[in-house]
């Protein structure tokens, strides 16, 4: 079957009809994964080869290259190369599989290739069974498959403008009959008995539908291109994918089903409408059974509790939890599931929580905080659509007993309202007013999306987990206070045991990444963020009328500065005119003066320096 | 063990509620918490039986014979025995517990609102807290929303405790002769009888370790909501017991606070303490040489916050 391949040369990604190899493409990401199985050597089949593009490759590696094609032009080209080619017609299904055997004529199979074919044939699970059985006959060799995702980034963005080019080539060649995600490569080959054994998908971010480059949906700089990347970026890892390169094994679970076509739904009939994801470390019994108790008088009881124990040690923390569960009344207990979860930090048992989650909904509690008896009956009155459910919390201060003290943990103030009942997303951009327990995620977010925490962050995961998933789902406030947040003010919590500049840094680190992306604002935002600027509009005249003022001030200041100088040299001169006065006295009345000093002259002097001292004055 | 039959077994403990038109569903949540709680007192060595006894206010019935048995049926061995008995009048809290302790006798008595539901060990935390021979009553830490009351942080005593789940010991309870329905018919028939058994002799203590769950729900505007009803009997019972603890400064203070401010609801609890005392419906003062009655800015005790 003739085929397409994509090559990256010379530092640029181009696209073009070449049958030779280069192993910056598909073919050889194709030869990359045969080498990456460590095969045994053998005959590798190469259904639907066109030109054979890998024989030569696979020939170096040792391997025995049998290419088969209804396309006689292709065959040709391989014999001229030495090559083993036969002819088959792959629409031929009922015949495939004994045609495959004799294709190996005996011979050992290390592989079966294939590449750029399926997309070709329309029906796709018929086919692959086919092959399925043909592998059966071979002994069960691996499958590889190298196909077109049609979920690349370039055909999102173009397809929310309305745009679906076929092309002559490429992503959406128009001899394509059928196209692929990789969820539904994986969900057709698990269907026909193939197991996905490895992958080593090739990625350009620019395809061949990256046309017109201009166009507002792909133009690098456009707030909307980037918007849809960053979505897409979200969902799955394979928003670059130009071609899925998959290696299946044969395997005797799930025969073909016709009804498998169809996608699978997204949380399973008797789900729950809410699952909570409670995180512990095992070493707070009073606390986490004073949590547990709150959940175990909810006027709502159709959720299920994941209690995910995270320590180093699965033991005693684990036995301890389990001990400590099973006290409760059974159908309480029956609903909580305990699981222990190793390593990495905070967000790590979130995560792991959120793998085995089957609800439409996901809520979480920290074994500190408590909770009122309509949380979970909040959440799931106020769920649906898709929205995030928020409801309110008081906060209130805690401490970590002493010694000789009676109670685990004492309050040491009264509740405090601090955050609004009423979602703001841009004050979210500033700082979290949504603490863990006061959120409830849709499953769409978890499954569809892919949404987890980011298990690198020291703290502030349950913030940053927020925002990206407020970014594709609107929030609805149940405006009732139905959790109390506990920030402790001694013993050991997160906000103890890490320092306020670790809780900083974080902060700013999520701020920057924030700012990284295009920020997508619920209708309404428009008329927050014009009354902020208003509001800065009349701080900035507030804060220009202040530092008039404070110039004002300073200028009288100097002014006044100058006015003490001139007293005291004023004063200075009084002081002087003292002396010389005392000394005129002491002078005059003296016998010397009387007998030999002119009277006149030293009363001149006197009232020359009283005029120099009523001129200083009265210049003020 | 804080107190032993006389012929050396085990204590029994007897459970009271006191429900007024309460939604069966709390009725078979509070089921739950207390019979698991009850199999860990048992279980540990504590007690060796736990009956239930539910009293009704309401003007109609809550449960019938069928509900009866479906809560048998559900409760576990740990308790021994669930019952009800509808009153056909409204005894309040305080004199619905008089009347299902009449003619039933145990060892302990645990008063216990509907609206809750204790924690696995509560039952079992709160008879350890008795075992001190110097403690009468006990009350255990409410959760999510704790009362403000100070304690003393090592042993636990405070003013007062409070009837929303009080352990007390039988016999003290009978020497006091119950709760003061007579006065005190919704609100500080705890305080009183609290303070009733501190001029015993006796101490009465917060168990902090014995959490139960009071189901509580705070808004922006009240930390601690209050409904009309509470508003009413807080009123009058604060009127009531400084009448009773001798503390005319409380009384004449509390009526001026009352005439001064907005609420009806508290005009209309004041005209009531009128008619009583016009009628001569209110208690005799009690002499407090020891100063037990604590009127602090308003409350029972120093709060902490």
């Amino acid at each position: 079957m003739a085929s397409m391949r994509y090559i990256a040369s010379e530092g640029s990604t181009t696209l073009r009809y070449d049958f030779s190899f280069a192993w910056e493409s598909s073919y050889g990401h194709v030869v990359d994964l045969i080498k990456r199985l460590g095969l045994v050597r053998g005959v590798v089949i190469d259904l639907g080869c066109g030109v054979g593009s890998v024989a030569e490759p696979l020939r170096d590696l040792g391997y025995e290259y049998v290419g088969a094609d209804i396309d006689s032009e292709s065959l040709e080209q391989l014999a001229k190369r030495g090559l083993e080619g036969h002819e088959l017609d792959l629409g031929q299904t009922a015949e495939l599989a004994e045609r495959m055997r004799g294709l190996a004529g005996g011979r050992r199979v290390a592989a079966v290739l294939l590449l750029d074919v399926i997309e070709h044939l329309p029906q796709t699970q018929v086919f692959l069974g086919a092959v399925r059985e043909g592998l059966e006959l071979l002994g069960r060799p691996p499958l590889l498959v190298s196909v077109p995702n049609v979920a690349h980034t370039d055909l999102a963005a173009k397809l929310v403008f309305g745009r679906w080019d076929y092309t002559t080539t490429g992503l959406l060649d128009s001899t394509h009959t059928q196209f692929f995600t990789s969820d539904r490569l994986q969900s057709d080959a698990r269907a026909c008995g193939l197991l996905e054994l490895d992958a080593h998908d090739f990625k350009l971010r620019v395809s061949d539908q990256h046309f017109p480059a201009d166009h507002p949906g792909l133009a690098w700089a456009s707030p909307v291109a980037q918007s849809v990347r960053m979505w897409r970026e979200a969902a799955d890892p394979h928003g670059e994918t130009i071609q899925f390169v998959r290696a299946f094994a044969p395997c005797d679970t799930e025969p073909a089903r016709q009804d498998t076509e169809l996608p699978p739904a997204a949380v399973s009939a008797e789900a729950p409408p809410l699952a909570v994801v409670m995180r512990t470390q095992g070493r707070r019994e009073s606390h986490l059974r004073d949590a547990l108790t709150c959940l175990a008088a909810q006027t709502f009881d159709n959720f299920e509790v994941l209690l995910m124990v995270h320590s180093d040690d699965a033991e005693p923390a684990l036995g301890d939890v389990q001990a400590l569960v099973a006290d409760f009344d059974t159908t309480f207990a029956s609903r909580v599931g305990v699981v222990h979860v190793s390593g990495g930090r905070r967000a790590r048992p979130l995560n792991a929580a959120l793998e085995r989650i089957n609800a439409e909904y996901v809520a979480f509690l920290d074994d500190d905080d408590l909770v009122t008896a309509d949380w979970v009956e909040s959440f799931v009155d106020a769920s649906g659509d898709g929205v995030i459910v928020r409801s309110g919390v008081a906060v209130r201060h805690v401490s970590a007993p002493e010694e000789s003290h009676c109670h685990p943990y004492a309050v040491q103030s009264s509740l405090q309202f601090r955050y609004k009942l009423d979602f703001d997303l841009l004050r979210h951009i500033w700082e979290n007013e949504t603490p863990i327990c006061t959120f409830a995620v849709p499953h769409s977010l978890i499954e569809t999306i892919g949404l987890r925490f980011d298990e690198d962050l020291p703290v502030l995961e349950d913030w940053d987990f927020l925002m990206r998933c407020v970014a594709f789902a609107s929030v609805r406030d149940t405006r009732k206070v139905t959790s109390v947040y506990q920030v402790w003010r001694s013993g050991e919590s997160s906000a103890s045991l890490h320092e306020v500049d670790v809780w900083q840094a974080t902060q700013r680190v999520l701020q920057d990444r924030m700012n990284l992306q295009p920020l997508v604002l619920p209708a309404g935002s428009a008329d927050r963020l014009a009354k902020m600027c208003e509001r800065l509009a009349e701080l900035d005249a507030i804060r220009s009328q202040l530092e008039a003022t404070r110039y004002e001030a300073a200028s009288l200041r100097n002014e006044a500065r100058r006015d003490q100088q001139i007293v005291a040299e004023a004063s200075a001169l009084v002081g002087e005119l003292e002396r010389v006065h005392n000394a005129y006295q002491v002078t005059i009345n003296s016998r010397r003066w009387r007998m030999l000093g002119p009277p006149a002259r030293a009363i001149a002097a006197v009232r020359g320096m009283g005029r120099r001292v009523r001129g200083v004055l009265g210049n003020r | 063990m804080p107190t032993m039959s006389p012929d050396g077994s085990k204590p029994v403990l007897r459970v009271q509620t006191v429900l007024f038109d309460h939604e069966t569903a709390q009725i078979w949540r509070l089921l739950r918490g207390l019979d698991a709680a009850a199999r860990k007192a048992i279980d540990a060595g504590l007690v060796g039986r736990v009956e239930w006894a539910l009293g009704d206010s309401a003007a109609n019935p809550r449960l019938g014979d069928d509900d009866m048995q479906a809560l048998n049926d559900a409760s576990s061995d740990a308790l021994s025995a669930v019952t009800y008995e509808f009153f056909g009048e409204n005894l309040g809290s305080s004199g619905g517990q008089n009347r299902l302790a009449a003619g039933h006798p145990s060892d302990l008595l645990l008063v216990l609102n509907p609206d809750t539901y204790p924690s696995p060990t509560a039952l079992a935390e709160l008879v350890k807290a008795l075992a001190d021979p110097a403690l009468g009553i006990v009350e255990a830490r409410q959760i999510p929303l704790e009362h403000p009351r100070e304690y003393d942080l090592t042993t636990g005593t405070t003013s007062w405790v409070s009837g929303f789940c009080m352990l007390v010991r039988r016999p003290l309870f009978d020497q006091l002769g119950g709760f003061d329905h007579e006065h005190f018919l919704l609100h500080c028939d705890d305080v009183d009888f609290s303070w009733r058994a501190r001029k015993a002799g006796y101490a009465v203590a917060i168990a902090p370790r014995a959490a139960v769950f009071h189901d509580k729900r705070p808004t922006p505007e009240a930390a601690w909501p209050v409904s009309d009803h509470e508003i009413y009997h807080s009123a009058l019972g604060r009127l009531m017991l400084a009448t009773r603890w001798n503390r005319p400064d409380i009384v004449e203070e509390t009526i001026a606070s009352v005439e001064t401010g907005q609420s009806q609801i508290q005009r209309a609890a004041l005209a009531e303490f009128r008619s009583r005392v016009a009628s001569g419906r209110v208690p005799d003062p009690e002499p407090d040489p020891e100063g037990v009655a604590q009127f602090i800015d308003g409350e029972y005790a120093v709060h902490r916050f």
